[in-house]
C-alpha cells in the first residue's frame, strides 16, 4: 500500500504547469489555517469556562478524525490535511464537557465516515459532518445541553465571523439571509426581540462556522439567499418552545443543508430561462 | 456605449512595459505553431528548403482546403516538425530577403465574395475566431455578429491605443472590410482606444471598462449578442483588422505586430515592433539573473514557447518559484507557485466574483469536471473559450485547471453537433 502524500504544509512548494501560470494566494490548506484562526478565540474562551475538560475532549476528537481521515485516505492514496482539525475543534467546542467519552468517539466517527469519508472525503460530502455528527449524539442520546460556547463565546466568535467574511470564506449572503431570515420570523410570529434572537445562543457562530460551509451549502448566489433565510426561518422554529440551545440550531443546518441542492436547482432553471429569452 | 463590469479580478504584477514601441529587433526565425490551431489537421503545402515569400500560402486546413495559411515573412523553409500522430508542431522558416506574394487590391465597392475571397487566398482568415467552440470559421459561413476586440486587460498587455494611433487609416479600412461578412453588426470593443465617431457603416463602437476580463471578446459578447442555439459570432483581434485594412488597400499581407516584453523577470519591460509568430529568444534579452519561464502570451492563457503564438501580443517572463519558503507565504502572481496542491473541488463564493457573466459559476464548473456536456451546455458553456476559464482556475483553492476541462466538453459537443 501506497503511504498518502504529504500534507500540503510539509510538501516543497508547486510550480504551476500550464496556463494560468500565476494562481491565488488560497489553498484548500490555507482556508483550514485561516478558518482555525477564526475559531481560536471562541475556542479559547470555550477552553476556560469548561474548567480545562474541553482540550481533553478535543484530543479525543483529533485522534478519532484523524484515525478515519488517514484510514481512508491511506485506502485511495490521498493524503489528509487540516480541515480534520476544524472538524475536531468544532466537534470539541460543541459536545458538553459531561457526555461519555464512548458517546464522543460514536459521534465523532458516525460524522466523519458516513458525514464525509464515505463520499469521497471533504469536498464531495453532501452534509456537513459535524452537523451528522452532532444530530447524530442528540437523536441517539437526548439528554440535552448540546450548546454553543456560552453567551461570551457567542460574542467572541464575531472577531472570528468578520475575518471569514471579509476574506470571503463565508459568504455574507448566507450570513445576511439568516439573520434577516430570523429576524423576520421573529417579527412577524412571534413578536420578540428581533436583535436580540440574531445574538441569542451561539446562533452567529452557528451560522459562521457550521451553515457557511461550502462545500454543503448552496452554492449559487440566489440559491444562498434562499438557504440562509431558510435557516433562519428554522432556528426560530427551533426556539419557540424550547429552551433556546443548540439542538435547534444544529437540525435548522441539517435541514437546509439537505434542501441546499434543491434551491441551486430551481436557480439553475430561472437562470436557464432568463439566457434563454434573451437570446430570443 | 458604455460598458462598465464590476466582476472579474486586477492583477497587481511588477513588470508593467513602458508604453513605447521601443525597438524592432531583428528576427532570425519564425514558426507557424500546430498549438495555434487547436483542432485543425494541416496539410503541409511546402517541402524543406523551398523558398517563400511573405503571404505565400505554406500550410492548407485538410479538410477544409479553401482555409490556408500563409507566412509571415520571405526566407526559406527549415524544418516540418511533427508532434504526436503526425500532428504539425511547428513550421519553421528561416528569414531572409524580402519579396512579398502580391493580391488584387480590393476595390472600394467590393461585396462580400471579393473580401472572403482575398482573405482566404492571402492567410487572413485564421484570425477569425468562432463561437460557439473556437474553431475557424467556414469558409462560406455568414455569422450573426463579428467581435473586434480593441480593448486588452490581461496582465503586462500592450495598449491598444498605442498601436491604433498608427494605424487609424489601416483600422477603418480593415473594418469597413469585414463589416461587409455579416448581415449583422460588428462590435468594436474598445476601452478608449477608437473614435467613435466616423465608424465605416455597419460597425459599432462600444466602450468598456473595468477589472479583466472586461477585455475579452468572451464579456463582449456574452452582452451584447450572447451565442447559442444555431446563433455563431466570430471574433478577431485589432492588429489582426489592421492588417487586413493593410491588405486590402495595398494587396500585401502584414504580419507587423507590436508586442510587449514585460513581467517580473524583465529587466526593461517595453514594447517591440515584429512579426507574428516571431523567435523569442530574438525578442527578448535584458532578463535578470535568476530560473525565468518565458511565457508566449499572457500569464493567465499563454504557453511556453519559443515561438510567438498566432495570435499573442505579449511575451511574459515570470520568475520560478523553486527555492521560495516551503509554505510559500509570498504574495500571489509574482511567480510560478500553484500556492497549494491539487485536490478536491470546494466551491468557495470567490467563483461567483471573477466571471462577469449571467453564468452560474458553481454548477457549469461541476458540470465541467464530471464531463457532463448536457448539463454543462445547459449552463451556458457554449458561451465560453479557454482564456474565459483562466480566472476559475486562478482563484480555485483545490488548483484545478478548467481550460481542458471546458475544451473536453466542447469537442463532445461539436462532435455531436
Amino acid at each position: 500500500m501506497k503511504t498518502p502524500r504529504l500534507p500540503e504544509a510539509l510538501a516543497p512548494v508547486t510550480l504551476t504547469e500550464t496556463a494560468p501560470h500565476v494562481r491565488a494566494w488560497w489553498s484548500s490548506a490555507r482556508i483550514s489555517v485561516v478558518l482555525l484562526l477564526a475559531l481560536a478565540p471562541p475556542f479559547a474562551v470555550a477552553a476556560v469556562t469548561t474548567g480545562g475538560q474541553m482540550p481533553g475532549i478535543f484530543a479525543i476528537c483529533l485522534a478519532v478524525v484523524y484515525t478515519w481521515q488517514f484510514l481512508f485516505a491511506t485506502v485511495r492514496k490521498r493524503s489528509v490535511d487540516l480541515d480534520g482539525a476544524l472538524t475536531a475543534a468544532l466537534f470539541a467546542m460543541l459536545i458538553p464537557v459531561d457526555v461519555p467519552i464512548w458517546q464522543i468517539v460514536l459521534g465523532v466517527t458516525f460524522g466523519v465516515v458516513i458525514g464525509e469519508q464515505i463520499f469521497g472525503g471533504r469536498g464531495r460530502n453532501i452534509l456537513n459532518p459535524v452537523v451528522v455528527g452532532l444530530s447524530f449524539l442528540i437523536f441517539s442520546f437526548p439528554t440535552g445541553g448540546y450548546d454553543f460556547p456560552g453567551a461570551a463565546g457567542a460574542l467572541w466568535s464575531i472577531p472570528g465571523a468578520v475575518l471569514l467574511i471579509v476574506t470571503g470564506l463565508a459568504s455574507w449572503r448566507i450570513v445576511a439571509a439568516a439573520a434577516i431570515g430570523l429576524m423576520l420570523s421573529a417579527a412577524l410570529l412571534g413578536g420578540a426581540n428581533p436583535v436580540a434572537e440574531v445574538l441569542a445562543g451561539g446562533f452567529i457562530f452557528g451560522v459562521v462556522f457550521l451553515a457557511c460551509d461550502p462545500v454543503c451549502a448552496s452554492a449559487t448566489n440566489p440559491g444562498r439567499w434562499l438557504y440562509g433565510l431558510l435557516i433562519g426561518f428554522l432556528v426560530y422554529l427551533g426556539r419557540v418552545g424550547s429552551d433556546g440551545t443548540a439542538d435547534g440550531l444544529i437540525a435548522a443546518v441539517l435541514i437546509a443543508q439537505i434542501f441546499a441542492p434543491l434551491a441551486d436547482y430551481g436557480v439553475v432553471q430561472v437562470n436557464r430561462w432568463m439566457r434563454e429569452r434573451r437570446r430570443g | 456605449m458604455h460598458i462598465r463590469t464590476r466582476r472579474g479580478h486586477r492583477f497587481h504584477v511588477p513588470g508593467a512595459p513602458v508604453q513605447t514601441v521601443r525597438s524592432s529587433p531583428e528576427v532570425r526565425y519564425i514558426a507557424i505553431a500546430g498549438a495555434d490551431y487547436p483542432g485543425v489537421r494541416f496539410s503541409v503545402e511546402v517541402e524543406a528548403g523551398q523558398r517563400v515569400a511573405k503571404g505565400e500560402t505554406v500550410l492548407a486546413d485538410r479538410h477544409r482546403s479553401d482555409i490556408v495559411f500563409a507566412s509571415p515573412a520571405a526566407g526559406t523553409v527549415r524544418e516540418v516538425l511533427r508532434g504526436p500522430r503526425r500532428s504539425l508542431s511547428a513550421l519553421v522558416i528561416d528569414l531572409e530577403g524580402d519579396d512579398a506574394a502580391k493580391f488584387e487590391p480590393l476595390a472600394p465597392d467590393a461585396g462580400d465574395a471579393a473580401v472572403r475571397d482575398l482573405l482566404l487566398r492571402a492567410g487572413e482568415w485564421p484570425a477569425f475566431l468562432r463561437r460557439p467552440f473556437g474553431t475557424i470559421p467556414d469558409a462560406e459561413e455568414r455569422p450573426h455578429a463579428i467581435f473586434v476586440t480593441a480593448i486588452d486587460t490581461d496582465p503586462l498587455a500592450v495598449d491598444p491605443s498605442v498601436v491604433l494611433a498608427d494605424r487609424r487609416d489601416d483600422f477603418r479600412r480593415g473594418l469597413a472590410a469585414i463589416a461587409r461578412l455579416t448581415d449583422g453588426t460588428t462590435y468594436v470593443c474598445h476601452g478608449g482606444a477608437v473614435e467613435e465617431t466616423d465608424l465605416p457603416e455597419g460597425v459599432r463602437a462600444v466602450r468598456f471598462s473595468g477589472p479583466h476580463p472586461a477585455g475579452l471578446a468572451g464579456t463582449h459578447i456574452h452582452r451584447l449578442a450572447p451565442v447559442g442555439g444555431d446563433r455563431a459570432v466570430w471574433q478577431i483581434g485589432y492588429q489582426d483588422v489592421a492588417a487586413i485594412g493593410r491588405l486590402v488597400a495595398t494587396g500585401e499581407t502584414d504580419a507587423e505586430r507590436i508586442v510587449s516584453i514585460a513581467g517580473p523577470g524583465v529587466q526593461e519591460p517595453r514594447l517591440v515592433r515584429t512579426v507574428t509568430c516571431a523567435d523569442i529568444d530574438d525578442l527578448v534579452d535584458g532578463l535578470k539573473p535568476g530560473d525565468h519561464r518565458v511565457i508566449s502570451g499572457s500569464i493567465l492563457t499563454g504557453r511556453v514557447s519559443r515561438y510567438l503564438g498566432r495570435r499573442h501580443t505579449c511575451v511574459s517572463v515570470l520568475p520560478e518559484a523553486r527555492g521560495s519558503a516551503p509554505f510559500g507565504w509570498a504574495e500571489a502572481s509574482q511567480d510560478t507557485s500553484q500556492h497549494g496542491h491539487r485536490g478536491t473541488f470546494v466551491p468557495v463564493a470567490a467563483f461567483d466574483t471573477v466571471l462577469p457573466f449571467n453564468i452560474l459559476a458553481v454548477p457549469l464548473l461541476r458540470a465541467l469536471i464530471v464531463g457532463d456536456e448536457e448539463a454543462a451546455k445547459r449552463l451556458g458553456c457554449l458561451e465560453l473559450l479557454e482564456e474565459d476559464m483562466a480566472l476559475f482556475s486562478y482563484v480555485c483553492p483545490a488548483k484545478i485547471d478548467y481550460a481542458p476541462l471546458l475544451r473536453n466538453v466542447l469537442d463532445k459537443l461539436a462532435g455531436a453537433a
